[in-house]
């Protein structure tokens, strides 16, 4: 039953049209094993200036002089897991956020080769990580 | 059951579409409204996001939101290490050309309050004339060659001139098509995308002004022009809006413009007209 709601929401989410977001069948992230490696691969991302920079705007658990342009992640009473359902969505946000909020004022990490691919997939699994 | 799911999920993600509706400042980009209008509409957004804040504050930039910021920044100013920059514009300013006339020949009432009222748009040459260009054609006009935009020489020029309006608010004209023209043009360059980190101008200085970049707290365009040539303890040294306009497009991962080309004499021109009313203080001073 679990499941299933999960799959209804799935679809409620592409019916509401807020996915926007392709169910892409390549579906990597979820191929890749989500490891200490990963997660630690993806905080050094998320933290470096010249990769992700996520502290530029975001509070993150751990990281100094961070910047509060975007919400502090995780955000407050919401989990990774409620906000995305799924590593996919999460890893394509981050390549490309307008595609999901046409007003996210983010770097297009993806879409703009900020980050490859498996370094989105890496800091979508450290974000995964964080309670 | 279906139906719950969809409303749930759409409240799921209220919270974050909320945040998405209250940016209208993405409404301020509107290039048909005109200048006064344009004008109007940036005042109410900043004293919406700032109601305590009045227009001579955004003066300071970033120092506005800040008092230990601020209070550092009065410590420096007692020292400004761009009056050496100052000094040297003056010694320029009052050397004579060849011809045995000065700088201030070309300027009425030898270049006092002047620099307010620029950038001016010409009709003449459909173009816009900054502080820079017109100490050029001043030199052009004398016989004399042109001076690079963005060497030493040049910098402390515009620096003394701008000085000589210390003091004034700034008055810049937006009037008649042309100069509309030019004026939405700059609007468009300051609102429009761009870069690797795909931001405009507006993303930073008008929907996150005020706020955290890192460390650094973002300034709200409204102030911006009346402070510079500014000395920059980055830099070391004094330098032009254009310059710093050519840092901001670096930074966003953009290829940043010439300095004196036709995209930013525009937008210096909209981002001076939208200082009008907050007093000229250069050289300034920015970490
Ligand atoms: C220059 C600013 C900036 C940078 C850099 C940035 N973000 Fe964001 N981010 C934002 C803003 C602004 C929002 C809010 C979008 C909205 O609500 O319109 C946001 C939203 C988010 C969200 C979803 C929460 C929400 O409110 O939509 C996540 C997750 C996120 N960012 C992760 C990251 C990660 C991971 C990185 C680095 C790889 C990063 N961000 C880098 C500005 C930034
Ligand atoms: C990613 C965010 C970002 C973008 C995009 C951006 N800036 Fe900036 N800008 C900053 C930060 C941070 C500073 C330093 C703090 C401050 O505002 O003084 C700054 C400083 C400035 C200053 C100096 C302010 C002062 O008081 O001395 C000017 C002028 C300026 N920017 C103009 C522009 C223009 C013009 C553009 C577009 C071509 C632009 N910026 C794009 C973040 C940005």
């Amino acid at each position: 039953m679990k499941h299933r709601n999960k799959q209804l929401a799935q679809i409620a989410l592409l019916i509401a049209g807020l996915a926007g977001l392709t169910l892409s069948m390549e579906a990597s992230a979820a191929d890749t094993p989500t490891n200490a490696g990963n997660i630690q691969a993806g905080k050094a991302i998320a933290f470096n200036r010249a990769q992700g920079n996520c502290l530029a705007c975001h509070a993150l658990p751990g990281g100094t002089m961070a910047g509060n342009v975007g919400p502090a992640l995780p955000m407050k009473g919401v989990t990774f897991q409620q906000m995305f359902q799924t590593k996919e969505k999460l890893v394509a946000f981050l390549g490309d956020p307008e595609k999901l909020f046409p007003y996210a004022n983010m770097p297009e990490f993806g879409k703009n080769k900020v980050l490859t691919q498996t370094q989105l997939e890496q800091v979508a699994d450290y974000l995964w990580s964080l309670k | 059951m279906k139906r719950l799911l969809i409303a749930l999920s759409i409240l799921g993600l209220a919270g974050v579409s909320d945040a998405a509706q209250a940016v209208n400042w993405w409404d301020l980009g509107n290039t048909k409204v005109g200048p006064a209008e344009t004008l109007k509409q940036f005042h109410t957004y900043f004293k919406e996001q700032n109601p305590n804040m009045p227009l001579e504050k955004y003066a300071l930039g970033s120092y506005a939101f800040s008092p230990e910021m601020y209070s550092q920044y009065q410590e420096a100013i007692q020292f400004n290490p761009g009056d050496l920059t100052l000094s040297q514009g003056k010694a320029l300013w009052t050397k004579a050309f060849a011809n045995g006339k000065t700088y201030a020949s070309c300027y009425p009432d030898g270049g006092k309050g002047v620099a307010a009222h620029y950038p001016m748009y010409d009709p003449k040459t459909h173009d816009i004339v900054t502080i820079g260009t017109s100490l050029n054609a001043c030199r052009k006009a004398n016989g004399e060659a042109p001076l690079k935009y963005g060497s030493s020489d040049m910098i402390a020029l515009q620096t003394y001139l701008t000085s000589l309006s210390n003091g004034m608010p700034v008055d810049v004209q937006v009037q008649g098509p042309g100069a509309t023209k030019a004026f939405e043009e700059g609007k468009a360059y300051f609102f429009m995308k761009r870069g690797q980190l795909n931001f405009s101008c507006a993303t930073c200085h008008v929907a996150y002004a005020g706020k955290y970049l890192r460390a650094q707290i973002i300034s709200p365009v409204q102030g911006q022009s009346a402070h510079f040539p500014t000395y920059r303890a980055a830099w070391s040294a004094v330098n032009t809006l254009q310059k710093r306009m050519q840092g901001c497009d670096k930074k966003v991962g953009a290829i940043p413009q010439p300095l004196e080309s036709a995209d930013y004499k525009r937008l210096e021109y909209f981002m001076s007209y939208l200082s009008n009313g907050i007093k000229i203080n250069v050289p300034g001073y920015r970490p």
